[in-house]
């Protein structure tokens, strides 16, 4: 049975000071706040420095990019290189993990401030960035290698053997 | 009580608990009464996330309280054997989305368990560092969903401002407010800003200053909350053990089981508290044990900061990280409970199999077992003891 | 305009026109209140309430209005229609048809009443009928505890509300409102609310258990019941019935301050303003107003057995104590 006492005035008298107290919210979007040095926004990427060595499409796990490659001799060296013609890379799908910054050889991917992705379709988010577009639809070929180092050891079994018809006629 | 047609339309339904609470169906059958069922379905704005209960009331007092999961399901163990071990790790993020640093430190003790890597002190250090202010972050608006579930508002609006400052922290050093992918196997990814321990500093002082009034002093007086929470939900030492509770809800009856002490990782061997436990085992005594922890996690955090070693923050794990064939293990303490990761690895790149034990799955089993016999509007502080997230339940 | 107050001299008109005032008066009452409560309910939170609609949002409630009416009045498909659709309009009735014997300022009543207390007492009994109707209409088992609830709640507290208001009779000598504001004396420190302490405080936690207000608000628990006996409706029909309980926390905190406050009179006798009386009148409504809101927002809710150990076990017995009290008293002094 509860008494009217101390405790719910006490109670009172903190929300009392709260009210007079100084308000915490930001108004969006007339005050934008200032990001960290390392905040993960959008995606972008310098295509003048993109050796298209795919990387980054291989280990982004939601397979978010989508490169076009073939051998143009972009720089004049006389030795044609592999060049990115299409690259894609949908925002409808990145998650913000950072595996294609860090993992990119020359860190011509990386993240920008921005944070806005909207769009009123989503194919619209794809962005593209090469000079061919590149269909984000269809999902790159996973590319992970399965090699196996040779020990004796056996994994173990978690798959259940399959019942015999022995069992199932007794 | 429920006919047998209508119990098998409850898909997952379990049979009847054996909890000795429940109220004699003799009585139900001798007045010819009736059950309302009644399903506290997925779509509730006050549940933690997309829980389903099938209750069986009779007039406000629950007679069956069985919880059904799986609204939020990922498949998060099955993505994870196509994905190479440090892709994991963001995966492992989106589990118990209230604490994400011990996620990702749960799945990086295993796998660093198969691969047998030196991890410098300093990786070690901020790694309990983010591990504690994560705890902070979480063990706060628990409580403030506590209140909000009892009817009280303002608490989590409090709450949620100190998980917002925390958060601009972890921004600060990881780039992500929510999302962290921070620890990796073998240390962490990038050492802490220059200018960060200053502000830990200055943020925890504040916190300090105000924690007691904010958290304490709005509530734990407060006579409203006291007779909504005392003696609601009460478990013996034995139930809880039995059940496989860990965390708060464990230590909230008497038990003192801490795995930072008890299966010491990391470097909390090194760091000075204590367990915190309270006799009673109910809701009231979940919310001191959480307020205790509170405190404790603001003196580790200095002790962190305090202690910190300069050095590297990586260990050498190689260019790739293939381990041997074979099994790993990590357990951390989140701040809902016991967290492990049992990975099983057969020589590739990817995992064979990765299980995760989340806490907010096992702790679950209280409501069907302590629920019945509780009124109604008991269930909802009842979940405040438990604190499950629905990403920990579900995967 | 002479003829205009010739004719407002005229009974039947008077009261149709005052009334009508009166009415006006209510339903912006209800919408200005919400306004207020989530202005307040933002500054306890640190927070700015709404403030885009119009400056500093003031037109939020204007925006709120457009939109309820622009609504689609959902009803459930196995509801009772009649008793679904009749409940808001139960719940709106009283609630605007008590502020008929208020007084606002001197000689600003619509009806002077002489039981204007048995009329306040009666007509608040019927808004059980109209949560009832509500969560019987809607025929599924939420609402059907929210209305159960309801429904024992202001049952339940009528007895202390109409206990405490027995000290006040006893002190006036008559059931009409406007006596009892007269018979308070011109201070701070004559007015009922410090004799009749209990009795004030036992009033007012009685009337937020009748407006199902935190941490009375179990009827319509957002947390367990989601809306309880109202969680049906939607559209204008959700919208009267939010109108009836704002107005419904108007009238109750007017009749608290009539009875207890002083009515419109002036703290001091030099800060009299004559007929303008209504303004002090609506400080004092206004001050207890926001007193419901932060209690709202500052304690949890009670239990249904907690809430009915307090209204029978607690406020019963203090209200009759002081009433021996009171008596005791009056015949010493």
């Amino acid at each position: 049975m509860p008494q009217v006492g101390q405790g719910i005035l006490k109670g009172m008298g903190v929300t009392l000071q709260h009210l007079f107290g100084q308000k915490i919210t930001r108004q969006y979007p007339e005050y934008k706040r200032e990001l960290p040095e390392r905040s993960r926004g959008m995606l972008t990427v310098d295509m003048d420095r993109c050796i298209a060595c795919l990387q980054c499409m291989r280990i982004c796990p939601d397979h978010c990019i989508s490169i076009e490659s073939t051998k143009r001799d972009a720089d004049g060296s006389g030795k044609p290189k592999p060049f990115a013609v299409g690259f894609v890379i949908d925002d409808s799908r990145c998650m913000y993990c950072s595996l294609c910054v860090e993992v990119c050889p020359v860190n011509c991917i990386y993240h920008t401030e921005e944070f806005e992705a909207q769009a009123y379709n989503r194919l619209e988010l794809a962005r593209q960035f090469g000079e061919l577009p590149v269909d984000p639809t269809v999902d790159p070929k996973p590319t992970v290698k399965k090699k196996k180092k040779p020990t004796g050891k056996k994994a173990p079994s978690t798959v259940e053997q399959p019942v015999s018809e022995k069992d199932d006629a007794a | 009580m429920l006919g047998e047609e209508r119990r098998a339309e409850h898909e997952g339904a379990l049979t009847e608990p054996p909890s000795s609470r429940l109220v004699s169906p003799d009585i139900r059958d001798e007045f010819g009464l009736e059950t309302i069922d009644m399903s506290m379905g997925p779509q509730h704005p006050a549940m933690h996330g997309l829980l389903r209960l099938i209750l069986a009331l009779d007039g406000e007092t629950v007679v069956r309280c069985d919880p059904v999961m799986g609204y939020l399901h990922r498949c998060h163990e099955k993505i994870a054997e196509n994905r190479m071990y440090p892709a994991v790790i963001p995966l492992t993020d989106r589990l118990d989305y209230f604490a994400n640093m011990h996620n990702e430190h749960g799945y990086c003790l295993a796998v660093e368990d198969l691969l047998d890597v030196e991890i410098p002190p300093r990786a070690e250090y901020i790694r309990v560092l983010m591990c504690e202010l994560m705890r902070l972050a979480s063990h706060i608006p628990s409580i403030g969903f506590l209140m909000l579930e009892l009817g009280a508002f303002t608490p989590i609006l409090y709450a949620f401002r100190e998980r917002e400052r925390i958060q601009s922290i972890f921004e600060a050093v990881t780039g992500a407010r929510m999302m962290f992918h921070y620890i990796r196997i073998g240390g962490v990814k990038a050492d802490l800003p220059p200018d960060i321990p200053q502000k830990i500093w200055e943020y925890i002082e504040s916190l300090e200053a105000h924690f007691q009034r904010d958290f304490v002093d709005l509530i734990q007086g407060n006579e409203i909350f006291i007779s909504r929470t005392r003696n609601v939900g009460k478990m013996t030492q034995e139930q809880a053990v039995e059940m496989g509770v860990t965390g708060p809800a464990l230590r909230c009856t008497g038990v003192d089981f801490d795995i930072r002490l008890d299966y010491p990782y990391s470097i909390y061997p090194e760091l000075q508290f204590e367990v915190v436990t309270d006799t009673a085992g109910d809701v009231e005594a979940s919310y001191r044990v959480r307020i205790a922890e509170c405190l404790q996690s603001i003196s580790l955090i200095k002790q962190c900061l305090e202690k910190m070693p300069e050095g590297e923050v990586m260990g050498d794990t190689g260019r790739r990280i293939r381990p041997d064939e074979g099994e790993g293990f990590g357990r951390v303490e989140s701040p809902r409970g016991e967290y492990a990761v049992h990975v099983v690895s057969d020589g590739s790149d990817t995992p064979y199999r990765v299980h995760y034990r989340d806490p907010s799955f096992c702790n679950m089993q209280l409501l069907q077992e302590i629920v019945p016999g509780h009124y109604l509007p008991d269930i909802m502080p009842i979940m405040g003891l438990v604190d499950p997230v629905s990403g920990g339940w579900d995967k | 305009m002479q003829t205009f107050l010739n004719l407002l001299e005229v009974e039947p008109i008077r009261l149709l026109i005052s009334f009508g005032a009166v009415l006006f008066l209510v339903l912006n009452l209800a919408a200005v209140l919400t306004m207020a409560e989530r202005k307040v309910s933002g500054y306890i939170h640190l927070r700015y309430g709404p403030n885009r609609v119009g400056p500093r949002g003031l037109l939020q409630p204007a925006a709120d209005v457009f939109k309820l009416f622009s609504k689609e009045n959902v009803s459930p498909g196995r509801s009772d229609l009649w008793v679904f659709l009749g409940a808001p309009i139960a719940m709106f009735i009283p609630a605007a048809l008590v502020w008929v014997v208020v007084p606002f300022a001197p000689d600003a009543v619509v009806a002077d009443l002489n039981v204007a207390i048995l009329f306040f007492v009666a007509i608040t009994s019927i808004g059980a009928l109209g949560v009832v109707m509500a969560g019987y209409g809607s025929r599924s088992a939420f609402s059907l505890l929210g209305a159960l609830r309801g429904a024992a709640q202001m049952i339940s507290y009528e007895v202390p509300l109409i206990l405490s208001l027995l000290g006040v009779v006893m002190l006036t000598g008559s059931l009409s409102l406007v006596d009892v504001v007269q018979a308070q004396g011109d201070t701070i420190w004559t007015w009922y609310f410090l004799p009749q302490l209990p009795m004030f405080i036992t009033f007012y936690i009685a009337g937020l258990a009748e407006v199902k207000r935190v941490p009375f608000d179990l009827p319509e628990g957002e947390s367990e019941i989601v809306g309880g006996f109202m969680v049906e409706y939607s559209g204008m029909t959700w919208a009267l019935i939010q109108a009836a309980e704002f107005a419904s926390m108007a009238v109750i905190s007017a009749v608290t301050v009539t009875l207890f406050v002083g009515g419109w009179q002036p703290p001091l006798p030099f800060l009299d303003l004559g007929p303008f009386n209504w303004v002090w009148f609506g400080i004092k409504t206004a001050l207890i107003m926001f007193t419901f809101q932060w209690i709202r927002w500052s304690v949890p809710r009670l239990r249904m057995d907690q809430l009915m150990d307090l209204g029978w076990k607690v406020l019963v017995p203090v209200t009759l104590i002081w009433l021996f009290v009171t008596a005791g008293a009056m015949l010493v002094f």
